[in-house]
């Protein structure tokens, strides 16, 4: 994207990242198994596309991938409107996130967010964190000791030695 | 293999599933489409658009897989425009067809690909062109296509006349596909449909709550069924 950015002059578009993934994976006939969701803002406004790992694209005002994606496609189908604001999108997502952490035994953990917009864009890393890990409640260390043993033997892995030049040589031309 | 199997799709790859048809009218034709994508038991897009346009004056109706579908149209789009560029003039729905075909064709082991060719050109007016499965290119005056299509060919043999005109046309492409899109699993959604004229390319949107209805059995199971007294019905005996 950047060589074609470069190349053409122009700031990139996200028609154009998508064509080039779909036609890189349709050369691949689905072995290489990337399922994405595509999103930007550009020249032409804010888009979202699907990527399917066989190359085939569509595009919607709201998506979801992978094995959450039903889960989170629910909470889409049921929340979206048209026109949200930044608030709302962002809520709606997390939402929509939530439901495949909980619901989808492949989804798990926190929930990262990303807002693009035509200035800027904001990666929201662990967004929100529904599964903090929590204090055991009962520890399984061993105490010291515990296993008896024959022999010990301490070995030093420094190797420390003296080097000593045989005799003054001529610098190396290094020019 | 003898026969070329439809539901020969690579594993979980993307299906368009779809019932889709065009027809050749006297000052154009008329491309449909119902906007069902599914992968595999969940529609992973319910408004689809299925009429892809290739030229100004042509458009063409994918079925079989999405992907090998869209990667087909995009190298026609490519093809048409460089021909556009090079000869100064528009090209002709034959050479759109003849060029999706030999695509088709060529790749038929490696594709599931079910596409008609539809537009306007100066040469010949409306036509109509049908690629199925094998790479085949016939020039018909109607076709359909897709999973859909098997319910409705009885219902088009019966329906289609000679010499009509735009309106009747879209009633026709509108009807078959509310049909086919009722009895078949794999399409659904809404109807998009494309006029295409000398003048110019009208798309028309008919949404999923107001499609054409026919009968659906309200008459069987309301009130002439008659339904005797819960107090007087013992149950069937049955052993333990």
């Amino acid at each position: 994207m950047e060589m074609h950015a470069l190349s053409t002059g122009r700031k990139p578009r996200v028609v154009t990242a998508m064509t080039m993934l779909k036609q890189m994976l349709f050369q691949y006939q689905g072995h290489i198994g990337a399922a994405l969701v595509l999103g930007g803002v550009d020249a032409t406004g804010p888009q979202l596309f699907t990527i399917h790992p066989h190359g085939s694209t569509d595009k919607l005002p709201y998506v979801t991938m992978g094995s959450g994606s039903l889960a989170a496609m629910a909470v889409f189908e049921s929340g979206w409107q048209p026109n949200m604001t930044r608030e709302q999108a962002l809520e709606l997502v997390t939402a929509a996130i939530s439901a495949g952490i909980f619901n989808d035994l492949g989804s798990g953990s926190n929930v990262d967010a990303c807002v693009i917009t035509a200035t800027q864009t904001e990666m929201l890393r662990n967004f929100v964190k529904p599964n903090e890990r929590v204090q055991k409640e009962r520890s399984y260390g061993f105490r010291r000791g515990t296993t008896a043993y024959k022999k010990e033997e301490i070995r030093s892995l420094i190797i420390s030695e003296d080097v000593r030049p045989v005799r003054e040589g001529e610098e190396m031309d290094t020019t | 293999m003898q026969t070329v199997d439809i539901q020969q799709l690579k594993s979980g790859e993307v299906n368009l599933g779809t019932s889709i048809m065009a027809v050749q009218f006297k000052d154009g034709v008329i491309v449909g489409a119902d906007s069902r994508t599914t992968t595999g038991s969940y529609i992973a897009n319910r408004v689809t658009d299925k009429l892809t346009h290739v030229h100004d004056r042509i458009y063409c109706c994918r079925s079989g897989s999405a992907a090998d579908t869209q990667a087909i149209a995009d190298i026609v789009h490519y093809y048409l425009q460089m021909h556009t560029q090079q000869s100064g003039a528009p090209p002709s729905v034959n050479f759109a067809a003849n060029t999706f075909q030999k695509l088709c064709y060529e790749n038929k082991d490696a594709l599931s690909a079910g596409i008609i060719v539809a537009g306007w050109d100066k040469d010949v007016g409306p036509s109509v062109y049908n690629i199925p499965l094998g790479g085949g290119l016939f020039r018909q005056p109607w076709a359909i296509g897709g999973s859909g299509s098997t319910y409705v060919y009885g219902y088009c043999d019966a329906t289609y006349k000679d010499g009509w005109g735009k309106e009747e046309t879209i009633e026709f492409v509108k009807n078959t596909l509310a049909l086919a899109m009722s009895r078949d699993g794999s399409s659904g959604g809404v109807i998009r449909m494309c006029v295409i004229t000398e003048e110019g390319v009208e798309r028309l949107f008919v949404p999923g709550d107001k499609l054409p209805k026919f009968w659906e059995g309200a008459e069987v199971l309301g009130a002439s069924v008659k339904r005797s007294d819960s107090t007087d019905q013992t149950p069937m005996a049955v052993e333990a």
